[in-house]
């Protein structure tokens, strides 16, 4: 890659960053079209995308977003109440910045088709406005000026005279190349007690530089009796200087104060004449830091970024330094559960070896919270597509939103947008009354809510999306079902049972399909998505009350907490999450059904027992429950209790995959590296079951 | 990989034993080897799937080769290595009697395999070598991957889901 294309793809990285900003900005904004710090805000996103747009040559975007922002300046600057219309037209906007993106990037020669007519809308919206507009540009100017009179601390008079200074010195013919500085200095009150006084200053100045004049802030000295000899008061102090020393040469003198109480610039000589033009303070001074008007927008962000400085890290660079925390962590297990390392009786060794392993875990945790990111930005996306939907549905919403600050694994967010939209669009779609008549015959208020919520429940985070819509009607699902050949009838199911049915492939209960969902991508796609990240969803409906579905995930993707057993030699990890309960049955409640497999009565339930060694054929002595131990697990089908031969202990693991290679064994679902450098396979509980009952038959 | 037509060109195989055979291969996709450790079982795989290793963190799938091609299992011994083959950033391990040594091979000493009555499934020799008076028969690594399903893994899997 080129230095140029890092650049862009730099640009086009930030341009993604701020639409999606922009996008969920403008949603707010809609909400409360009176806060105008938003609409600031907004302004300086389209701002920085006009410059960089323009910059790679995107002109079409350039352009748009040039108009665009007009507008905006133009109410930020009036504080004028937005119609309706024209906050639909700026949402429409930035949905038409989101496409013409798309097209810059991929070189389309076509316009996206709101292009010109949005363009339109807002060169007429700015029509209208342009008149009043010239009296606002006239008090912006001196708004200007004293601001940076205000900068520095002076008065105009004093600025007035630098500038006036600086002319004079401008047109006496400077010899050998000389160039002009001015140095402003805005000392600490300390600075003293440094080491450094004004006139050190000016002597060593002077040693380098020719023609000084220099301004003094006194406005802040105090009467004889305050003051104090040890504290600066003089604290803005303006040089200028003609010299012929380079720039660096002239910074060394101050390159002991702190960074922020000095700063120099070149003044370039302008050309002549000078006097003919306007004593505007700001023109003559050739600034080489940034202009004013750019400053002014750019100081809100830059303080923000010092509040919370941030860095961005290639997500493959986390994982690589996670997979080697991974192995940190084995290694140290290793370390501490060596049987000769332990049998060292060396106190300062046995330390070392605690403190490492207190590192360790810190190591760890921190690695770990660097994955994890607030589910907010997500939740917003979700906003967009709630209005969206609302807005093709015609249905009037509500939109409650809850626990955005929990955390969870950036990788798990990426792959949950997709279905948390797909059930978003599902509830207001099918999950809602279809008009508001219909609402208001079963008493409920016109407009439907929807509640979208990320909590912690026991270990795992829970992702739920509410309405309080129609709720699902059961018998239309079972009836469903049988006629899909899904289920036969006969079966026996809960209420949950049923509820899931309606994420099996190939089922839909909506009667009419409509342009949002029923294209033949149903909900089963979701439950793969969210089974994928060991997930699972739940359903809960009381009909006429409303729906919820629940995305119960894991804290992370990549460590587990687990409980270690043996069966036939091999030691397994059960995810401590489905674990019940753990026992040895007493022989008088295990019983056999001939032909139906053993089950275990406990406390009035009859838990089907499922052996390890069956399971994978394992050649094993056969012992009896009542010898092993019985793990009692919680699975997608009910209560299972999985027979091993002893406990072994419980560990935090990480999961690794066992490569593609075994990636069709469903029992497990992974592996993860002991202690001691052996390999515990992790069982998927949930896959049990099927194999008990193709058994029993 | 064509070795024929170009006149003297050298290629370098790692070649090792299998009972009384010497197979090479390509040490291009040779990623290391090591000594046999302690294979973790995997249930329900296929008698050939010896199981999983632990290296250095990793989990890596180990292929008992004796036993994929239809040889008689043989007790390990201090030679006993695994052969770790990397192919489209998949890495599995082979079980190996003993590894010799890395061989150049000219072109021109390659041949087409022959169609053997032995016990070796053919399909996997992509060429012979002849060099004085040894044999070595060079696997094509990839034909091996993909018949056991070692990569492309996904697809059987999704077209496993949807069977359902």
């Amino acid at each position: 890659m080129t230095k140029q294309e890092q650049v862009k793809a730099i640009f086009i990285e930030e341009a993604g960053e701020i639409i999606e900003k922009l996008d969920i900005n403008i949603l707010r904004f809609e909400e409360n079209s009176t806060d105008f710090d938003l609409l600031n805000e907004i302004f300086r996103g389209v701002h920085t995308l006009k410059g960089n747009a323009n910059a790679f040559g995107f002109t079409r975007l350039g352009e748009f977003v040039h108009h665009f922002e007009d507008v905006l300046d133009h109410y930020r600057n009036t504080h004028e109440v937005i119609e309706p219309e024209h906050l639909e037209l700026f949402v429409g906007s930035v949905d038409v910045i989101k496409e013409v993106m798309e097209c810059e990037l991929d070189a389309l020669p076509n316009l996206p088709t709101g292009y010109a007519e949005c363009l339109d809308k807002i060169k007429a919206l700015m029509y209208s406005k342009k008149s009043p507009q010239n009296s606002i540009q006239i008090s912006e100017e001196p708004m200007q000026l004293n601001d940076l009179a205000s900068e520095f601390g002076f008065d105009d008079s004093s600025d007035n005279m630098i500038v006036q200074c600086i002319q004079k010195l401008q047109t006496t013919p400077n010899a050998d190349g000389a160039c002009l500085y001015r140095i402003d200095l805005t000392l600490d009150e300390d600075c003293y007690k440094r080491g450094f006084d004004h006139l050190l200053f000016l002597k060593l100045l002077g040693e380098r530089a020719l023609a000084i004049e220099s301004f003094f802030d006194m406005q802040n000295i105090p009467p004889l009796d305050e003051f104090k000899h040890d504290e600066n008061t003089i604290k803005n102090v303006v040089i200028l200087v003609l010299t012929v020393s380079s720039y660096d040469d002239i910074a060394e003198n101050f390159e002991y104060l702190f960074d922020h109480e000095y700063r120099i610039h070149e003044i370039v000589p302008i050309a002549l004449p000078v006097m003919e033009q306007p004593i505007e303070p700001s023109s003559p001074i050739s600034v080489t830091p940034q202009k004013e008007e750019k400053n002014e927008t750019n100081t809100p962000s830059s303080t923000v970024i010092s509040a919370k400085s941030t860095i961005r890290i290639d997500t493959f660079k986390l994982d690589e330094l996670f997979d080697s925390v991974g192995e940190l962590v084995i290694a140290q297990n290793f370390i501490a559960q060596n049987n000769k390392i332990r049998s060292i009786e060396d106190e300062s060794i046995n330390r070392t070896i605690e403190t490492l392993s207190k590192i360790t875990k810190r190591i760890q945790d921190r690695v770990m919270s660097l994955r994890m990111v607030a589910i907010r930005d997500t939740f917003d996306k979700m906003k967009r597509v709630v209005r969206d939907t609302s807005k093709k549905t015609g249905k009037e919403l509500h939109l409650h939103v809850l626990g955005e600050e929990t955390e969870i694994d950036k990788t798990m967010i990426d792959s949950l947008s997709d279905p948390l939209i797909h059930i978003i669009r599902n509830a207001i779609d099918h999950g809602l009354e279809a008009n508001a008549a219909e609402r208001l015959s079963v008493g409920k208020k016109e407009e439907g809510n929807i509640t979208l919520r990320a909590y912690h429940k026991s270990g795992s985070i829970v992702i739920s999306v509410s309405d309080d819509g129609r709720g699902i009607n059961k018998e239309k699902v079972f009836k469903k079902a049988i006629e899909r050949g899904i289920i036969t009838g006969d079966e026996n199911l809960t209420d949950s049972q049923i509820f899931g049915l309606i994420m099996q492939p190939g089922f839909s209960t909506a009667d009419a399909i409509s342009d949002l969902s029923g294209r033949g991508v149903g909900l089963d796609v979701v439950k793969t998505s969210i089974e994928k990240l060991r997930g699972k969803i739940e359903i809960d409906s009381k009909e006429g009350e409303g729906t919820t579905f629940s995305m119960v995930l894991p804290l992370t993707l990549a460590i587990i907490d687990g409980m270690l057993v043996q069966a036939a030699g091999e030691i397994y990890i059960i995810p401590t999450l489905s674990v019940v309960e753990s026992f040895r049955p007493e022989r008088d409640i295990v019983h056999v059904v001939k032909g139906q497999g053993e089950f275990v009565s406990l406390r009035g339930q009859h838990i089907p027992v499922i052996r390890l060694s069956d399971v994978f054929e394992l050649t094993t002595d056969r012992i009896e429950p009542w010898e092993g131990i019985l793990v009692c697990v919680e699975t997608e089908a009910g209560r299972i209790a999985v027979m091993v031969d002893e406990l072994v202990g419980r560990q935090q693991v990480v999961i690794k995959p066992l490569g593609k290679a075994l990636a069709k064994q469903r029992e497990i679902s992974g592996g993860a590296i002991l202690g001691s450098g052996d390999i515990a396979l992790i069982l998927n509980v949930d896959e049990l079951r099927p194999m008990i009952e193709a058994v029993h038959g | 990989m064509e070795h024929s037509k170009t006149q003297s060109r050298r290629e370098r195989y790692l070649t090792f034993f299998l009972g009384e055979e010497q197979y090479g291969i390509a040490i291009d996709r040779i990623k290391e080897i090591i000594a046999i450790m302690k294979v973790t079982n995997v249930p329900k795989t296929p008698e050939y799937m010896r199981g999983v290793i632990n290296l250095r963190g990793s989990i890596i799938p180990v292929v008992d080769t004796r036993l994929r091609f239809g040889m008689e299992p043989k007790n390990e011994d201090m030679h006993t290595a695994i052969v770790i083959v990397e192919v489209e950033k998949v890495n599995i391990g082979f079980i190996v009697d003993r590894v010799e040594e890395v061989a150049s091979i000219d072109s021109a000493n390659l041949s087409e395999p022959p169609k053997f009555g032995s016990h070796v499934d053919s399909d996997f020799i992509c060429s012979i070598a002849q060099i004085d008076e040894k044999v070595i028969m060079i696997l094509d690594v990839l034909k091996l991957f993909e018949a056991d399903e070692l990569i492309g893994i996904e697809q059987i899997q999704q077209t496993h889901i949807q069977g359902e």
